[in-house]
């Protein structure tokens, strides 16, 4: 099942996987001297502010995803780029530290995956482009083909095609189908129904809410940082405030109940990094989105292939990321290898599978740290390790490292792991925990 | 209230003249060319001054030789009024490569074109200086010893 010339490829959802799945499958078959109709199907109007228009994340691009694309010559530009991140703070029950980037320079963007939050439309044009616009617009200067409709049926032809049906359009086959629908349940059930095989990913909950503060307020008060507050609250696994232009980005990962929300708002240390005296509007542009924390079941087929979140993606962090690395050996095994289900087992589903690997790691680590972070001299000593690591200007920043490509998503966790076994790393903690016993907590 | 881009964007921000990587230096990075241009400068052999070799624009690259070969920065770098850089760990780049050999096809497009402009120099000058050798010596032969081209 190899794609010949003028193979048709239809790419169900349009977001960061979808987007770059057909960037890739154009870009590659070009280099191969192929061509390839490749049609995204993504009846979302990106550009649009609120819901409607928004693929619901924090809206981070890590560090190493900027240098990645860079790379490719898929550079992100100033119209997506909201704010620019070059610090991350640490905020604990206990006192907070700053750990900057390794390399003095703006590495890290956020971003609007949509338009933009509901109720900024009240000044259009908007100053910024959407992320997921942005993508998808890439995929289409490559040759793709979007098509604004929502895909109500999938089914398999008489002769073994894929074949993809919406509303507006005459039933179309397909030489390979490729799933890059989300979390969003009844396009999920669509594929689930195919018969293949396919189960949607575990998942869990999120809340993201996108709080106005003004761009001098924000500049003031998150300064070009991201804070993730690492709190002893029940049932949190941690939360961060994100500097978004106007906005600040509140995330809430844990097990999400009105309860948690409050007393995450409710915390002082929280509190400390609003604005004097602002309250939460009523009613911000918020949502709870799902997000993947397993793996899906028979992620492919003989010409079928799921991808992103219905299928694994980063645990907690670098979606995106992820989309981009599962993406590109997709393509490729599409065109060198072919759209059987052989092909693809043997070439796409590996990186699938290191990738949920990866995510057990991951929650692993996370968990230790939901541990550690309950333990009061522990907790401390970390601080202090941080904060005589981030004052030792050229030295050893292991323990920094870690919690920067934790939060940044820039390293794998098997990579973080690795950094935080180092003994220099054991040894410190080891140490200043026991000294924390014997001395009060100190704010930076 | 009022929205506008705020200021922070990615990358270093050079003003013009500044120099953002010096001839001789260990190579930590690549380098691409967000926002502006650069110059891209050698000593001249006889240490009087610099040459220019040639100006590179938005989304080009450099400094991807030093971080194959492992060898000092060949070049000095200037920015040629007011310049976004992105920097780009030559590790994360050597890393990834083994993740996907394919990543290296974006750069060694780069570094194709700039050896289509270099072949294009070179022959201009041989060129130059096969003519200005038959107008020195009209009566000697004209023919001149070349070595082999340069590769495609």
């Amino acid at each position: 099942m190899e794609l010949n010339d003028n193979a048709r490829i239809a790419v169900v959802g349009g977001g960061p996987a979808g987007s770059l799945s057909a960037f890739f499958l154009q870009s590659l078959a070009e280099r191969v001297g192929l061509t390839l109709k490749v049609d995204v199907y993504e009846p979302r109007a990106f550009y649009k502010t609120g819901p409607s228009g928004c693929n619901m994340c924090g809206g981070i691009i890590s560090e190493s995803l900027i240098e990645l694309l860079a790379t490719e010559g898929l550079q992100i530009p100033s119209s997506v780029v909201i704010d620019t991140i070059d610090t991350y703070t640490l905020h604990t029950d206990d006192g907070h530290v700053r750990i900057r980037s390794r390399l003095d320079e703006m590495r890290i963007a956020s971003i609007f995956r949509g338009g933009g939050p509901r109720g900024a439309d009240h000044q259009l044009p908007l100053p910024w482009d959407s992320f997921d616009w942005f993508l998808l617009q890439q995929a289409c200067k490559r040759g793709a083909r979007h098509i604004p409709e929502r895909v109500k049926a999938l089914s398999i032809n008489e002769q073994g095609l894929p074949t993809v049906h919406t509303k507006g359009m005459e039933p179309s086959a397909y030489d390979f189908l490729i799933g890059a629908i989300g979390l969003g349940g009844p396009s999920l059930k669509m594929f689930e129904k195919m018969g293949f095989g396919y189960e949607q990913p575990e998942t869990t909950k999120a809340f993201v809410a996108e709080l106005y503060y003004g761009d001098q307020e924000v500049k003031h008060r998150l300064n070009q940082a991201m804070h993730v507050f690492l709190l002893t609250i029940p049932g949190l696994k941690f939360a961060a405030l994100i500097p978004k232009g106007h906005y600040a980005t509140l995330i809430i990962l844990g097990e999400i109940t009105m309860d948690l929300i409050q007393r995450v708002l409710a915390s002082p240390v929280v509190k400390r990094i609003f604005p004097p005296g602002w309250e939460i509007p009523v009613q911000p542009c918020q949502c709870h989105p799902r997000i993947t924390i397993g793996a899906g079941k028979t992620l492919v087929a003989d010409r079928i292939a799921m991808i992103g979140d219905c299928a694994v993606s980063r645990l907690y962090k670098d979606g995106i990321g992820a989309a981009y690395r599962l993406s590109k050996p997709l393509a490729l095994t599409a065109i060198t290898h072919g759209v059987s289900k052989e092909s693809l087992a043997q070439h796409y589903l590996p990186q699938c599978d290191r990738m949920d690997r990866d995510n057990r790691i991951g929650h692993t680590l996370f968990n230790m740290d939901t541990l550690f972070r309950s333990i009061g001299p522990m907790r401390r000593g970390m601080l202090e390790t941080v904060r005589q690591e981030q004052a030792q200007a050229g030295g050893h920043q292991h323990l920094s490292a870690a919690l920067w490509d934790t939060f940044t998503g820039s390293s794998s966790y098997q990579d973080i792991l690795f950094r935080l076994l180092h003994p220099t790393v054991l040894a410190r903690l080891t140490i200043k925990s026991a000294l924390s016993l014997f001395r009060k907590p100190q704010q930076e | 209230m009022l929205f506008t881009l705020t200021d922070p964007q990615l990358g270093t921000i050079y003003k013009s003249g500044e120099t953002i990587v010096s001839q001789g230096e260990e190579a930590e990075c690549l380098y691409v060319i967000l926002e502006g241009q650069v110059d891209i400068l050698v000593e001249s052999d006889s240490g009087e001054g610099v040459e220019l070799l040639g100006t590179l624009h938005k989304d080009d690259m450099f400094g991807e030789i030093a971080c194959f070969d492992h060898k000092k920065r060949s070049a000095t770098v200037k920015a040629n009024g007011a310049t976004r850089i992105l920097s780009i760990d030559r590790k994360t780049i050597l890393k990834r490569i083994h993740e996907d050999p394919t990543i290296v096809f974006n750069l060694m497009r780069h570094m194709s074109d700039r050896i289509r402009m270099l072949n294009e120099e070179v022959l201009t000058l041989r060129r130059q200086l096969r003519d200005r050798n038959s107008q020195e010596s009209p009566d000697q032969s004209t023919s001149v010893e070349t070595p082999e081209s340069p590769s495609e």
